[in-house]
């Protein structure tokens, strides 16, 4: 049998196998230009999963072993065995570094729940050493989210959660503004993530900066998706903020007594036409 | 041009790593159109694999066959050609109208006229009762009658049988007699395998027989078996002394050898040529 | 008896490839594999379904969608990959155990159209496999969205809905009415026909369906390391190397490249060119084990 084919079997393997290898190289690269299977097999996992659970990954059922350690994890929040938790969450994330969820409900877990249960522990008596705690678990989440961010840069609400964390758990505002001002960067995140710019910049009492941000939403676009802004809220704020600053009336978008109902007030130069002339004059 | 011929057909098979079979050594056969031929010979002689060489189920090592001139290696050889194979079975889960329709559809055989052909071999092997039964059911010899209409579906020009009546009962054994003269009739050739020796007495023109692969013996049936310089007489209600007067005068240019009852003689000539054969 | 009445045939002299015939082949292979049960893996399929979308309720609808569409597609990739493999290491094996395969062979039929009416009629059973699953799969996932839809509503209608209830209900509808799920299902299925190919290659030199299957179990679980073979290979410095490298590699056919299952998840987007030049991958790759199967099977000793 093979004496009489196998001139033929070989021409085709030589034939073909560099084809096969330029052509796995090449979708390799289209999968690395849209993000696909960025999460691969590293050393990393051999320690964390048993062997069986590798073959398992391995094979294609990552989904599935994430989805059990995640169950899981949950029940171990469930019985409070936080230190049992944490590897857990630390695997799911390394199993599926690109679902979101795992790596928003696991930091919200340690920075919120599980730091707030450290906080009141009843089994410790000494507050100093319940403040360590409650402050090592704000830290763990902030970490976990930082390294969220560092695999899937691309998601605004990663930086969102993160800003979310440092405003309340840390009032660390000024970064918390900064990864505010990066979410609200990306196209698809919604209004309430740009507002959240301001909010953040005045409970660090940085209110010229919040004037500021509130100024350049008012005079934005309000077209298109932008009719959804709660435009009076940030007509309020920015009246707070403009008292508050003592801004001179000349200055102020609202002047003393004056009373704009965003309903019915002439709209602004429409955003799309002064757009083009800006990008001209650069 | 013959039907079926083989030049110095050969085919080893190898076992193990060093070690081979010699199956068929150096055969040549010469079988013409029309013509009924009985391969004959002890188990392990070689016959289903020259049928198979003949089919290309196998290459030889060496040497070719031919059917109706076109090598046995070709597809087109096997336009013409119906195979009963040894012990057959067919798919389990079809019934036996559903087997000969498959087998029907595979020789491009379709529509109306498979139709019929189907009434007419289900008819002609005697299954007409058993159509609709799936083959899980059907007993061996019934197997082996729905092995023949497989192998006669595409009306071919030769047929290849190999123990057609293995299993079967004695009346269908006599059928199948039958009907291989009927085909002779017809104009087919027919190349027999089988190891009943007053069957192949009874319906081939010619035979050979093999040993260890190798052609022992080769001819036409009634020339082997007629003995030229011998006579056996039958007679019977003969009185003792016509029984004497007869051999008085049989003494009188001749020499009385035997009186016997009359035998199968196959089966002589057959023991005479491959009586005692190992099986290797 | 009545052989007189039979027609003699027309008489033929030569023989073209003939679709027809592999067709034959085809819904026999079928026939031949539904009646050994394999639809059953339907049951299984239901329950992995039953399990997946029961687990996982108390969780947000994320991950409940999520566990969901993971088992679905994790099933259907085992199963239809289970059937491939092993039903097709069946098929040669079993043809001549029972002889069947002397009579087809004999009969005027090229041995190219068996093995493809095989591996086609395998082919259709796997996409008719594969349809009636992502049936199931989309069936529950619409009820499942339902369901979820309707809680987030809370009783008001999508119009009245406020944003943050029209955001969630948007991000189940990203999940659920994702298209990119079809597109991962189809590379699966471009997956079970390449193993289908590779087992019946396999099946053609190998001597009994349990060396084939292990071969393919061999392959299947190698699979994962064709992207770094590919790695290795480029930065191979020596020629020979390369091409020792290459032979193996031949032997991995890079399915990780077909399972999106994980990125489809994530709500990665799969981009058309991608899932063209998968496919055209996996059609090529094929293409090539099949004619390797053809030029051995037509050598075979039978
Ligand atoms: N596939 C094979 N592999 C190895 N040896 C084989 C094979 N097929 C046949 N043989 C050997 O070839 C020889 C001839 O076998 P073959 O089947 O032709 O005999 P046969 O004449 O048909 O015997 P029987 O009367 O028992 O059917 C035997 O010794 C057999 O063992
Ligand atoms: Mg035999």
């Amino acid at each position: 049998m093979w004496s009489r084919c196998w001139w033929k079997v070989l021409l085709v393997v030589l034939i073909f196998s560099p084809v096969k290898v330029l052509w796995e190289g090449d979708i390799h690269k289209l999968a690395r230009a849209s993000g696909l299977f960025s999460a691969g097999f590293n050393m990393d996992m051999r320690g964390k999963i048993t062997q069986d659970l590798a073959v398992a990954v391995l094979g294609g059922f990552r989904g599935i072993v994430t989805d059990f350690i995640w169950l899981a994890a949950h029940s171990n929040w469930e019985k409070r065995e936080w230190f049992r938790m944490k590897p857990k969450l630390d695997t799911v994330v390394l199993l599926q570094p690109h679902f979101l969820d795992y790596w928003d409900i696991g930091a919200w877990h340690m920075a919120w729940n599980i730091s707030y249960d450290a906080s009141v522990n009843t089994a410790e008596p000494r507050e100093a050493f319940r403040l360590k705690e409650q402050r090592y678990w704000i830290d763990e989440g902030e970490k976990f989210l930082r390294e969220a961010i560092a695999n899937n840069p691309d998601s605004w609400q990663l930086y969102f959660k993160l800003g979310w964390l440092l405003e309340e758990k840390k009032q660390d505002y000024k970064q918390a503004v900064e990864y505010f001002t990066k979410a609200a960067e990306f196209k698809e995140a919604p209004l309430y993530v740009r507002r959240q710019v301001p909010h953040a910049l005045r409970k660090g009492r940085m209110n010229k900066e919040a004037l500021a941000q509130w100024r350049k939403i008012w005079n934005g676009p309000r077209d298109g998706e932008y009719v959804h802004e709660l435009w009076d809220v940030v007509e309020q704020e920015m009246r707070k903020l403009e008292v508050e600053l003592k801004v001179p009336y000349s200055e102020r978008a609202f002047p003393k007594n004056t009373y704009t109902n965003v309903l019915t007030s002439p709209v602004p130069e429409p955003a799309a036409k002064s757009k083009p002339k800006k990008t001209d004059k650069k | 041009m013959y039907a079926v011929e083989t030049k110095d057909l050969t085919k080893h098979f190898r076992i193990g790593l060093k070690r081979k079979v010699i199956a068929l050594d150096h055969l040549n056969l010469k079988i013409n159109e029309g013509e009924v031929y009985g391969l004959l010979g002890p188990n392990g002689s070689g016959k289903s694999t020259t049928l198979k060489l003949i089919l290309g189920l196998h290459q030889p090592t060496e040497g070719e066959a031919t059917v109706f001139g076109r090598s046995s290696e070709t597809v087109v050889s096997r336009l013409h050609v119906g195979l009963l194979p040894e012990n057959p079975y067919f798919y389990r889960y079809l019934n036996g109208e559903e087997t000969l329709r498959f087998y029907g559809k595979l020789c491009r055989v379709t529509g109306p006229a498979l139709e019929r052909k189907i009434d007419e071999i289900l008819e002609l092997v005697g299954l007409s009762q058993s159509r609709h039964r799936r083959l899980a059911g059907y007993s061996k010899g019934m197997l082996q009658r729905i092995g023949l209409g497989q192998a006669m579906i595409h009306d071919p020009k030769l047929l290849l049988l190999d123990e057609p009546t293995a299993g079967v009962d004695p009346e269908g054994s006599i059928d199948i007699r039958n009907l291989i003269i009927k085909l002779k009739k017809m104009g087919k050739t027919v190349i027999l395998c089988s190891h009943l020796l007053s069957q192949v007495q009874d319906v081939c023109d010619r035979i050979s027989i093999l040993r260890y692969g190798k052609k022992v013996l080769e001819g036409n049936v009634k020339e082997l078996l007629s003995k030229k310089d011998q006579f056996q007489f039958i007679a019977s209600g003969l009185s003792e002394q016509d029984k004497r007067a007869v051999e008085e005068l049989i003494s009188r240019s001749g020499k009385l050898e035997s009186t016997s009852h009359p035998t199968s003689t196959l089966e002589d000539l057959y023991m005479e040529s491959v009586g005692g054969t190992k099986i290797i | 008896m009545s052989l007189e009445a039979v027609q003699p045939m027309q008489e033929q002299d030569s023989l073209s490839f003939s679709p027809a015939r592999v067709w034959v082949i085809a819904t026999n292979t079928m026939t031949e594999v539904i009646r050994q049960k394999v639809l059953y893996v339907f049951i299984l399929f239901g329950l992995a379904l039953c399990g997946a979308s029961s687990f996982f309720t108390q969780f947000s609808f994320n991950e409940e969608l999520k566990s969901i569409i993971d088992t679905c597609l994790a099933a259907i990739k085992l199963l239809t990959a289970l059937i491939a493999v092993v039903g097709t290491a069946m098929l040669l094996p079993s043809e001549i155990e029972n002889r069947t395969i002397y009579t087809i062979l004999t009969k005027p039929v090229y041995r190219i159209e068996f093995l493809l009416g095989k591996v086609a009629g395998m082919s259709l059973l796997l996409f008719f496999v594969t349809i009636v699953m992502s049936v199931l799969f989309g069936a529950v996932l619409l009820l499942d969205e339902k369901a979820l839809v309707s809680h987030a509503l809370q009783g008001t209608s999508l119009l009245q809905a406020s944003d943050p209830v029209k955001q969630t209900i948007n991000a189940i509808y990203a999940q659920t009415r994702n298209p990119n799920l079809i597109k991962a299902i189809f590379l699966l299925y471009a997956q079970a026909v390449l193993l289908v190919s590779m087992t019946m290659m396999v099946s053609t030199f190998a001597t009994s369906s349990l060396f084939s299957i292990i071969i393919m179990l061999v392959i299947y679980m190698c699979a994962p390391l064709a992207t770094i073979a590919n790695e290795v290979w480029k930065s191979q410095p020596s020629i020979l190397g390369r091409v020792g490298l290459m032979f193996i590699s031949f032997c991995i056919p890079d399915l990780s490249s077909m399972t999106l299952v994980d990125d489809v998840v994530a709500g990665k987007h799969v981009l058309m060119s991608y899932v063209l030049s998968t496919t055209g991958y996996a059609a090529l790759y094929t293409l090539v084990v099949f004619a390797l199967g053809a030029f051995i099977f037509q050598e075979k000793e039978l």
